[in-house]
C-alpha cells in the first residue's frame, strides 16, 4: 500500500475523498475486462455451425453496412414490429455480418447487461446485508422467480409468452415476502439473510413438486434451462427487454455507491449519520431486485455469479463501493461473456456437435471452486 | 409505515436547512441536551431498562455519564441519541425535540460515536473521515470546500495526521479509536455523545482520547455526553458526573459533589477511600469490592 500513499497529496480541487475514487488498479480492472470482452465477443462471433475466420468474423463485426447505418440499429435495439430482424438490413448486407449482428452479436450484448446486473446486484445485496456471502438470489429472488416460471410452464402454459414478466414478478413478490418475515420494528441483516434462506427452501420444494405434473420432457427441459441460467437463443427482443431496467439500475447503483459506503459502518453509524437506514436499505435493495430479475426475465437464474465476481472485485480494488460498483460494471461483463463463450462452445470443441450447455452451469462449476480458492487465500474474506 | 413519513418531511426539510446554515461554523453559543421524564425500553424487554425524571447536559460542558454493568448508562445515551425512542417522555435539543429533527437535520446539529465500531478493512483513515460529511451533503452533492476543511480539521484535531492514508486494518484498536473520533468529529457538530469510547484501549490511548474531546470542548464549545467505564477517569476529565444506578441516575453535579466514598460504596458496591483534593479531580482509591 505503500505506493498508494503519495497519491492523496496530488488532491484535484472538488475531487471526490482526495480525488482517489478512481486509481491505477481500478483503471486497469477497467481496461482488461473490456479486451476480455472485445476478445471473448469476437471469438463467440467467429465459431458455431457457421465457421469464419477471425478475420472474417472481424470484417463482419465491424461491417459498415451495419455498424453506420442508423436504421439497422434503430431496428436492433428498439424495432419490436419487424417481424424478421435481418429483413430491416439494407440490401447488401453479406451473409455473414446477417448472421453475426441478427444472431451471435445480440447474444453478447444480452451477455454485457446479465454480467453487470448480476454483478452490481451482488455486491449491494453484499452491502446492504452486511453479509459476504449475499448474493441475488439469497434474499428469495431466484426461487420466487423460479416457482413463477415452473408454474407458468407448467399449469398455465397457454401464458408462457409472459415467461419473462412472471419471473420477474415472482422474483420481486419473493423479495417483499422475505422483507416481510424478517420485519420486526425494523429488518436486520441477518433476519434478512434467515428469512431469505427459509423462503428458498419452500419455494425450491414446491417447484421440484411441480416438475411432476409436467406433461412432457419438453417442458421439464425449458424449465431446468430456465431455472439453471442459460443464453441459448438470446436475440435482439431478449437486450430490449433487458436494457432499460439494467441501464436504470446501474445509474442508481453508482449514484448510491456513497450510501452502500455508510451502510458498510454498521446501521447504528450509518443511522447517527443521519441515515434514514431502513428506508436506504429498502431502496437498495429495490436497485438490486431490478437489476437481478431484469436478468432473470432473459437468462433465467444464473448462479454464483452475483455472489462471486463482487468478491473478486473487491480483492482488486478494495471495499470502497464507488471503486467496487464502477469495477462490477466491467468486471461483470468480461467474466460473463467469457463463461457463455464456454457455455456455447465447449461441447463443440469436444467435437460434439452444435449442443450447447446453459451457461449457469459454466458459472456454477467455475465459480464455485473460484470462491472456494479466494476463501482459503484470502485470510479476512468477511471483511466486506 | 413510520419510514415514508419521515422522507416526505424530512427532505423537503433537509433541503431548507441545507440552504440556511451551510457555512457556518458550530454555534458559539453552545446547545443543551435534556431528557424528561424518560422511559426507555428495548424490543426484547417488557419493563423499561431506564426510567428518569430528568437529565441534563448542560450546554458547553462535559457531562460524564457512570454506573456499573447494566445502569442503563448506554441506554440513556442512546435515548438521547435517539438511536432508541423512549416510551415516555422527551429529549430535547436547544428547545426542540430531538424525534421531530429529520435525521439528517439532528446529525448536524448531534453526534454519538458507538460502543463498537467496525469499518471495512481497506477504507483508510480520511475515507473513514469523510464519512462524517454524509449529513452535510445531499444525494448528489460532491464534496465541498467546507468538506475539505472540516475532515482536514477533525484528523489534525484527532491527532490522526500521519494515518490519513492508512488502511483501518493496519491500525492498532488506540489509533482505530482516534479515526473514528476523526470521524464524528468531522460531522461538525454541537452536541457530540460518546459511548465508552475509552473502554480497551491502552493507558496512552485512553488519554488521547480524553484529551482530544476536552480540547474540542474548550475550543469550539462543544457539549459533550459521554459514558464511561472508569469512574477515576470521569471524575478527571467532566464538569459534571451522572451516576446511574439500576436504570435511575442516582446522583448528579460537579465531581467533587456526586463522587464519594459512599457512592462507591452504594452505586458500585466498592469500598474505596477517595481523596477529594487531588488537582486532578476527585482521585480513587479501591479497596475491595463488598459482598451483596
Amino acid at each position: 500500500m505503500a505506493g498508494e500513499a503519495g497519491h492523496a497529496g496530488e488532491t484535484a480541487p472538488g475531487a471526490e475523498y482526495g480525488g482517489r475514487w478512481y486509481d491505477r488498479r481500478l483503471l486497469g480492472l477497467c481496461l482488461g475486462s473490456l479486451v476480455v470482452v472485445v476478445v471473448g465477443a469476437l471469438i463467440q462471433v467467429r465459431y458455431g455451425s457457421f465457421d469464419m475466420t477471425l478475420g472474417q468474423a472481424w470484417s463482419a463485426v465491424f461491417a459498415p453496412e451495419v455498424v453506420f447505418d442508423s436504421q439497422a440499429w434503430r431496428s436492433m435495439l428498439f424495432g419490436p414490429d419487424v417481424p424478421y430482424f435481418g429483413a430491416a438490413f439494407p440490401e447488401g448486407v453479406g451473409r455473414r455480418p446477417l448472421i453475426v449482428w441478427t444472431i451471435r452479436m445480440p447474444r453478447v450484448f444480452v451477455a454485457v447487461l446479465v454480467g453487470m446486473s448480476l454483478a452490481v446486484s451482488g455486491a449491494i445485496f453484499q452491502a446492504v446485508t452486511r453479509n459476504e456471502l449475499a448474493s441475488p438470489f439469497v434474499l428469495g429472488v431466484s426461487s420466487g422467480a423460479g416457482l413463477a416460471i415452473l408454474l407458468t410452464l407448467v399449469l398455465f402454459s397457454s401464458l408462457s409468452a409472459l415467461l419473462p414478466l412472471f419471473a420477474a414478478i415472482g422474483g420481486g413478490v419473493a423479495f417483499l415476502l422475505v422483507y416481510a418475515i424478517a420485519w420486526k420494528g425494523g429488518t436486520s441483516p441477518v433476519r434478512l439473510v434467515l428469512a431469505g434462506v427459509v423462503v428458498n427452501m419452500v419455494f425450491q420444494s414446491l417447484q421440484r413438486g411441480l416438475f411432476f405434473f409436467a406433461d412432457d420432457l419438453g417442458i421439464v427441459r425449458s424449465a431446468l434451462s430456465w431455472i439453471t441460467g442459460s443464453l441459448t437463443g438470446v436475440e435482439w427482443p431478449e437486450f430490449r427487454i433487458l436494457a432499460i431496467p439494467t441501464i436504470l439500475a446501474m445509474v442508481l447503483a453508482l449514484a448510491g455507491a456513497r450510501q452502500l459506503n455508510v451502510l458498510l459502518l454498521g446501521s447504528e453509524t450509518a443511522k447517527s449519520l443521519g441515515m434514514r437506514v431502513e428506508r436506504m436499505r429498502f431502496l437498495l435493495s429495490g436497485v438490486a431486485i431490478l437489476a437481478a430479475t431484469a436478468s432473470v426475465a432473459v437468462a433465467g437464474i444464473i448462479g454464483f455469479f452475483g455472489l462471486v465476481v463482487p468478491h473478486v472485485v473487491r480483492l482488486v480494488v478494495g471495499s470502497d463501493y464507488r471503486r467496487l460498483i464502477v469495477g462490477c460494471l466491467f468486471a461483470g461483463p468480461a467474466l460473463m461473456v467469457v463463461a457463455d463463450v464456454g457455455a456455447r462452445l465447449f461441447l463443440l470443441g469436444l467435437g460434439q456437435g452444435p449442443a450447447q450447455i446453459p451457461v449457469g452451469v459454466v458459472t456454477g462449476v467455475v465459480g464455485g471452486p473460484y470462491f472456494l480458492y479466494l476463501m482459503r487465500r484470502t485470510q479476512n474474506m468477511g471483511d466486506i | 409505515m413510520r419510514g415514508d413519513q419521515d422522507f416526505d418531511a424530512g427532505s423537503a426539510t433537509d433541503e431548507q436547512d441545507d440552504a440556511s446554515e451551510s457555512g457556518v461554523a458550530p454555534a458559539s453559543d453552545a446547545t443543551e441536551l435534556l431528557g424528561e421524564d424518560l422511559a426507555i425500553s428495548y424490543p426484547a424487554t417488557d419493563e423499561p431498562v431506564v426510567e428518569c425524571e430528568t437529565v441534563v447536559l448542560p450546554a458547553g460542558e462535559i457531562t460524564a455519564i457512570v454506573g456499573p454493568n447494566g445502569s442503563g448508562k448506554s441506554t440513556i445515551l442512546k435515548a438521547m441519541a435517539n438511536q432508541l425512542s423512549p416510551d415516555a417522555g422527551r429529549v430535547m435539543l436547544d428547545g426542540q425535540q430531538v424525534q421531530s429533527l429529520g435525521s439528517k437535520r439532528l446529525a448536524r446539529k448531534l453526534g454519538l460515536l458507538s460502543q463498537e465500531n467496525d469499518s471495512p478493512g481497506t477504507f483508510t483513515v480520511e475515507d473513514l473521515a469523510y464519512h462524517g460529511r454524509y449529513p452535510h451533503r445531499g444525494f448528489f452533492d460532491s464534496l465541498s470546500a467546507e468538506d475539505h476543511e472540516a475532515v482536514d480539521r477533525a484528523i489534525a484535531l484527532a491527532g490522526v495526521d500521519h494515518l490519513r492514508d492508512t488502511e483501518m486494518a493496519n491500525l492498532s484498536g488506540g489509533q482505530k479509536q482516534l479515526a473514528w473520533i476523526a470521524m464524528i468529529l468531522a460531522q461538525n457538530t454541537d452536541v457530540l455523545l460518546l459511548d465508552e469510547p475509552t473502554t480497551f484501549l491502552d493507558l496512552h490511548h485512553q488519554l488521547r482520547v480524553m484529551e482530544v474531546v476536552r480540547t474540542l470542548n474548550d475550543e469550539a464549545g462543544v457539549t459533550v455526553g459521554i459514558v464511561l467505564h472508569d469512574v477515576g477517569q470521569a471524575a478527571r476529565f467532566a464538569d459534571n458526573i451522572v451516576a446511574m444506578c439500576d436504570g435511575e441516575p442516582y446522583d448528579w453535579g460537579p465531581p467533587t459533589d456526586v463522587v464519594t466514598e459512599d457512592l462507591l460504596a452504594e452505586v458500585f458496591q466498592v469500598n474505596a477511600s477517595v481523596d477529594a483534593d487531588s488537582d486532578t479531580g476527585p482521585h480513587i482509591a479501591p479497596h475491595h469490592a463488598i459482598d451483596e
